[in-house]
């Protein structure tokens, strides 16, 4: 479980606030925690990017301006659709003794078999949800890919946790191995007309 | 080339292409993409040369997803034709695109090549475009 120290300052709620701290990159956002009143809160573009540009979860160590700690995680961000620039995070609050639901990466290990005789790996899902303590927080999920031939997958049934339990549900494949991709799937294109439908058939 | 099945109704009007594609912006599938950065009509023809600049220069390794479909038919009167009389006949199919959506993503290649392909698809659209990472992505 790997810790990061994220510095941040108190802010005036508002959207005036947040598009004026934007302008000087910083982002809004917002601390919360069940019992507690939530604290806007803001911290520079540069201070976040450990925890955007990472394959791995953290736990997070807010340090306040006026010296109040706090342990969360980055539940949430939204980012600018065209800049790509975090607009807004949620950070959570955590307590030692009480079991969190976050996502975690998902990291392929080894070369599947199917790999090399030309199939191609897919990553189906990013992220596996899991519930656990704070302390026992995984980095990311290894998955072994290395006896995967082609038309073979991995689902999140097959994998499994040492400490807390895996929220996603079983069914959904994490990783697959698909054949290569052939000449006549690359030239699919169907020249034939649409079948057009009536709108409304008169009564 | 990609066109719809079934349509409800054969001529659509223009629409209008104002604000940003919330829905579709960031990488859901695979480790990079290309994201438009203007609003434009993107035809079915455009979306096939991109398509096959993406896999001739990615051979025949890694995933291609394309995150747009063009689902607008666009008509035209035929040349010479005096106004009136009706809207003309449906010629060729476009997908509506406002800065910010993702219209093509790549997977399981390596950065260089990812990067590489995107820039030659880019140069099929007429749209500006930029090429956008996962933020979890890791170069090997």
């Amino acid at each position: 479980m790997n810790e990061i120290l994220l510095q941040a300052q108190r802010r005036q709620p508002g959207r005036s606030a947040a598009r004026a701290m934007r302008r000087k990159s910083v982002v809004p956002g917002i601390f919360y925690f069940h019992g507690e009143e939530p604290i806007p809160v803001a911290a520079h573009e540069l201070a976040l990017r450990p925890l955007i540009r990472t394959s791995e979860s953290h736990l997070v160590r807010m340090r306040l301006d006026d010296g109040v700690e706090k342990t969360c995680i980055l539940k949430d961000i939204s980012f600018d659709p065209i800049t790509d620039r975090p607009v807004h995070f949620d950070l959570q609050g955590v307590s030692a003794d009480e079991a969190i639901a976050v996502e975690v990466p998902v990291n392929l290990v080894g070369q599947a078999i199917g790999q090399r005789d030309g199939g191609i790996v897919e990553a189906l899902l990013h992220k596996i949800e899991i519930e656990c303590l704070p302390q026992d927080l995984p980095d990311h999920i290894n998955v072994d890919i290395s006896n995967l031939g082609i038309g073979e997958s991995i689902h999140v049934s097959d994998l499994t946790l040492e400490k807390g339990q895996i929220l996603t549900h079983g069914d959904v494949a994490v990783v697959a191995i698909a054949a290569p991709r052939t000449e006549s799937d690359a030239a699919s294109g169907s020249t034939e007309p649409e079948v057009i439908a009536k709108g409304k058939e008169k009564a | 080339m990609l066109l719809p099945k079934r349509v409800k109704y054969r001529k659509t009007q223009r629409g209008r292409m104002t604000g940003k594609a919330y829905r579709g912006s960031s990488i859901d599938f695979g480790t990079h993409g290309l994201k438009a950065m203007e609003p434009t009509w993107i035809t079915s023809r455009q979306i096939e040369s991109a398509r096959i600049a993406l896999s001739r220069r990615m051979r025949r390794d890694g995933k291609i997803w394309i995150r747009i479909f063009p689902d607008k038919p666009v008509t035209k009167k035929p040349a010479e034709t005096r106004q009136g009389s009706g809207k003309g006949s449906p010629e060729f199919w476009v997908a509506v695109v406002k800065p910010g959506r993702v219209m093509f993503e790549v997977g399981g290649v390596a950065n260089d090549i990812a990067l590489d392909a995107l820039r030659l698809a880019s140069f099929k659209l007429p749209c500006k475009t930029k090429i956008v990472t996962r933020p979890d992505y890791q170069a090997e």
